[in-house]
């Protein structure tokens, strides 16, 4: 199915996790310091330094491509400050604009240059990046020839480790409280614009394979993805430059299956083959963001609903429980006659929906705290009465409590109670009951229940 | 509408009750004062603006001499000035909403809709009818408003901050488009070449019909803007405010992101999706150096926005290989460092020309005080005229400072000299100088009657304050310190005696 062929597929899949894994890196700072679109902004402002340094050289790796990037990228962040600062523009807008006109400039530039000499960085590199192209250009690196933007994304790599593993603690500090740091004596400003150039060289490093816009899903997403995973800061790292490092890999083998998964009878796509790479690595790290987004483990939508579900169930099931045990209650006293309690009295009751009270019925059922008896309907056994007199308690309780101290009354007072109920444990049953000093009666004048034998 | 008039003006306003004129006159006249005229003017308009593009015989040499003898050239200028108006108008809120990067994140998402919608209509229709126009700008603003939903969905049910939440939308969706786009390129017959021409734009591909859709385009969103002027201003302002004012604040809103979806989309063929946020931000942020007012910003960032995109079509119709969206956000650009630099309200030169104004003005008075405190302490220097090394003592100034300060007074008619390095006040100079003084004193008195500062310490503050206070608050200083206006016109120094000899009150004229 797919047609691996392996000088050009592996150097391209070495290429994308390279460069992926070094924008990841970089973009976790900038996901946790809020300055995702800075480095939006710096990847399409790096633009004019890129053209200047390949109009020197007249080669797209180059000193003083990276050189000419890492300046423009400082002087984005700088200028964008000074906007801010003197001309109390607002950052999102003076970020904007500055970027856009470095951005044009660059565009200009670069078909400038392409017009007048033939060379081969041209505005569809820019926008697509040239990632399948990478293997055309080899140098000898020891016994071995290994395509040059490789050997340049690795440097960037490693420098992007060497950063962060010397000023980790630095780095940290200063993404989670710039404030902070400048009070312990880090300097915050100097760590900011170090980490612009860093973001900037990392830009231009993966430009070649990524292109200048898609290198923004490199840089966010997987950091944003990784925040979404853990809540370790250490993990967040090495979380992002895996899921980059998995986009890379995807990415390109999504490119060259994904075209056989087209209807191959249909004329229309007969000659798509491959898709572009780069494009692909966005899409999977979308693809992988939202999945984290739904089944994440604790913050996931999946998750949360279900605990949600979970709690609601919890919930419905202790209210039938107590239902039951108010019904009882009232029976012992004489007010009305025994009623078969069959599930639709109960859900009337309860103004639950079907399913909840069904899923409720069973749980209880299943847990032996009720069971169907045929002439009465649902009924308590003795475990079931047990703990329906718990909670009971904990409502009187909280209905006495809030009633002494705060002279709530009425339907307010029964509706804190009834949200208090699920989640008072044994011990504040105790220590609630002790504080009253074990009142006999509720203020609607109920017994409070005692199951602990207190 | 005289009605209306007539209603305003009435005696009984305010006292009555009911309504004067009935409601349904007054919706007329609304109805026919909002909507039936601008359209009639629109049409009006229209018809001028397709005989000036269609006029080939009365060119004049002018016209023709800046690059508007083509016909094609007239469309597109048409064209880039009305979207700079539009863009103008639209971006003005939007920068004060603080959403100016929201449009980057949409503009950048339309690409997946414009190739996608590019596939699906050649699958359907053929490649000749995929490139119409409709088809692709449909599916550019269901990609938008996808990419909306998106961007609400994860700042609202993730953690994920609005910043990635932009740079999420943005980057996938285009990544996206990248691979839609590639599929496109390699269908039968497609010649994306016109799809991709969207990413950067390329004006000298624009046709009257495309003409037609920005003028509408730009036409409604002026207008709606217009009419929801004061909707948008209190939403731009103060949000909560607006809610609780009962106005609808979300559909303000979602009006303001749907007109700058529209003004996005006519836009990508001229300026391309990368950099029309541009149109969108660079004119309203360029208008903010040079006014506080919103009406003014408004007006002012649209004409920014229209010569931008005009000069910048007549410059990129000379180099035709260039992107024209790179052009007019250069052209943008250049009015914005403009701006930037000599923008009356915020711009960096009158900024410097005030502080040096101030400083001026501020070390002008200084030495204006020193001098009357030398002539107070010794009043027969008022005729000597007093030693400017004795100056040079009384303040940290150098002797150069000082000798540039005393060449201005001199040139403002204030100080005279005497030669050899001796000054005194002239008559308007003395004036000023006890003016001066005085509320200094008063204010040193303020701080130590009712401020309860120590005399020693309050000199550096009334240093500080006597240059701004203003004529109503020495009157209340006055009241406040029971100091007689008239006689003597300045108090004494609180820093006693020895200062100052108990008969040099009136030192002063």
């Amino acid at each position: 199915m797919i047609q691996w062929v392996h000088e050009l597929d592996t150097w391209i899949v070495i290429a994308a996790v390279l460069s992926s894994v070094a924008c990841a890196l970089v973009g976790c700072f900038l996901v946790l310091r809020r300055l995702s679109l800075m480095g939006d902004a710096i990847s399409h402002a790096v633009l004019p330094g890129l053209a200047i340094g390949f109009l020197l050289t007249a080669s797209r790796e180059s000193l003083p491509m990276f050189i000419g990037a890492a300046v423009v990228g400082v002087l984005t962040a700088v200028f964008t400050q000074w906007l801010v600062r003197y001309g109390r523009v607002e950052e999102s807008a003076s970020m904007g604009a500055v970027f856009t006109i470095l951005f044009a400039l660059g565009l200009v530039m670069i078909e400038q240059s392409a017009r007048h000499r033939h060379v081969e960085l041209d505005a569809r590199c820019v926008l697509f990046g040239a990632i399948e192209y990478i293997p055309l250009h080899l140098v000898q690196v020891g016994p071995w020839l290994v395509p040059s933007a490789v050997v340049w994304l690795t440097v960037v790599l490693a420098m992007n480790i060497a950063f962060v593993a010397l000023f980790y603690k630095e780095l940290k500090i200063c993404a989670f409280d710039p404030a902070l740091a400048q009070g312990q004596g880090i300097p915050s400003q100097f760590m900011h614009y170090a980490l612009m150039a860093m973001v900037a060289i990392t830009t231009v490093a993966s430009f070649t394979s990524v292109g200048s816009i898609l290198v923004i899903a490199m840089l966010v997403v997987p950091a944003a993805t990784a925040h979404l995973l853990t809540d370790r800061f250490g993990w967040m790292l090495i979380l992002s430059m895996l899921l980059a490092a998995a986009a890379g890999i995807l990415g390109h083998v999504g490119a060259l299956t994904i075209p056989s998964l087209l209807p191959a009878d249909s004329p229309a796509f007969a000659n798509v083959h491959d898709l572009s790479t780069s494009g692909m690595m966005a899409v999977c790290t979308g693809g992988m963001f939202v999945v984290a987004m739904l089944a994440a483990p604790r913050r996931g939508l999946i998750s949360r609903a279900l605990d949600r579900a979970l709690l609601t169930l919890r919930i419905c099931r202790e209210d039938v429980l107590a239902l039951l045990y108010r019904l009882e209650e009232r029976a012992e006293s004489g007010f009305e006659d025994h009623a078969r309690l069959a599930y639709d009295v109960l859900r009337k009751s309860l103004g639950t929906s079907r399913v909840l009270t069904w899923l409720a019925l069973r749980g209880l059922a299943r847990r032996g705290l009720i069971r169907d008896e045929p002439d009465r309907g649902w009924r308590m056994t003795d475990a079931g009465r047990a703990r329906a007199a718990q909670l009971l308690q904990s409502h009187r309780l909280w209905e006495t409590y809030l009633n002494h101290h705060y002279g709530l009354i009425g339907p307010r007072q029964h509706s804190a109670a009834e949200k208090l109920e699920h989640i008072t444990t044994q011990t504040m049953r105790g220590r609630l009951d002790d504080e009253l000093s074990r009142p006999r009666l509720d203020p609607h004048g109920r017994t409070v229940p005692r199951p602990d034998g207190t | 509408m005289n009605q209306r008039t007539a209603a305003d003006h009435s005696p009984i306003r305010g006292e009555s009750p009911r309504p004067v004129i009935g409601y349904r006159a007054a919706m007329t006249a609304r109805v026919i004062l909002l909507f039936i005229v601008p359209a009639v003017l629109l049409a009006v308009a229209a018809d001028a603006l397709v005989v000036w593009i269609n006029t080939e015989a009365a060119l004049d040499p002018l016209r023709k001499a800046i690059g508007l003898g083509r016909y094609n050239t007239r469309i597109v200028v048409m064209a880039a000035g009305l979207l700079g108006c539009a863009g103008g108008v639209v971006g003005s809120f939007l920068l004060l909403r603080k959403r100016s990067l929201v449009t980057d994140a949409l503009a950048h998402a339309m690409l997946p809709g414009v190739a996608g919608a590019f596939i699906v209509v050649s699958l359907l229709h053929g490649a000749t009818q995929a490139r119409s126009l409709g088809a692709l700008m449909t599916g550019a603003v269901i990609a938008a408003l996808l990419a909306m939903v998106a961007i609400m969905l994860i700042r609202s049910q993730t953690r994920i901050k609005e910043d990635a939440a932009l740079g999420i939308v943005l980057s996938v969706f285009y990544g996206g488009g990248v691979v839609l786009l590639g599929i496109a390129g390699r269908m039968p017959e497609a010649g994306v070449a016109g799809l991709e021409h969207l990413l950067l734009g390329r004006a000298a591909s624009l046709r009257m019909e495309d003409l037609r859709m920005v003028a509408v385009v730009s036409a409604i969103t002026i207008w709606t803007a217009a009419l929801l002027f004061k909707e948008m201003t209190l939403l731009c302002f103060d949000r909560g405010f607006a809610v609780s004012q009962g106005m609808h604040a979300t559909w303000v809103d979602a009006t303001m992101m749907m007109l700058v979806i529209a003004v996005t989309m006519v836009g990508l063929k001229a300026v391309g999706m990368i950099l029309i946020i541009a149109m969108l931000i660079i004119p309203p942020a360029a208008a903010r150096f040079w006014t506080d007012r919103l009406p003014v910003l408004v007006m002012l960032s649209a004409a920014i926005g229209t010569i931008g995109g005009i000069v910048g079509v007549l410059l990129s119709s000379h180099y035709a290989d260039l992107p024209t969206g790179a052009i007019i956000v250069l052209c943008t650009g250049g009015c914005f460092l403009i701006s930037v630099g000599f923008g009356r309200a915020r711009g960096l030169l009158p900024a410097w020309i005030r502080r040096r104004n101030l400083r001026l003005r501020i070390s002008g008075q200084n030495l204006l005080r020193a001098l009357y405190e030398q002539i107070e302490t010794n009043p027969g220097r008022a005729e000597q005229g007093v030693d400017v090394p004795q100056l040079l003592t009384m303040r940290s100034w150098s002797h150069h400072q000082l000798n540039r300060l005393i060449a201005r007074a001199q040139r403002g008619g204030l100080i005279r000299g005497h030669g050899d390095e001796r000054i005194s006040l002239t008559a308007a100079g003395r004036v000023e100088a006890a003016q001066l003084t005085r509320r200094h004193r008063l204010w040193e008195m303020f701080l130590i009657t009712h401020a309860d500062i120590a005399p020693s310490h309050v000199d550096r503050d009334a240093d500080q304050i006597e240059h701004i206070l203003g004529a109503e608050m020495v009157e209340k200083l006055e009241s406040l310190l029971d100091a007689q206006p008239a006689r003597p016109p300045v108090p004494r120094s609180p820093h006693g005696p020895g200062i100052l000899e108990p008969d040099s009150e009136g030192g002063a004229p």
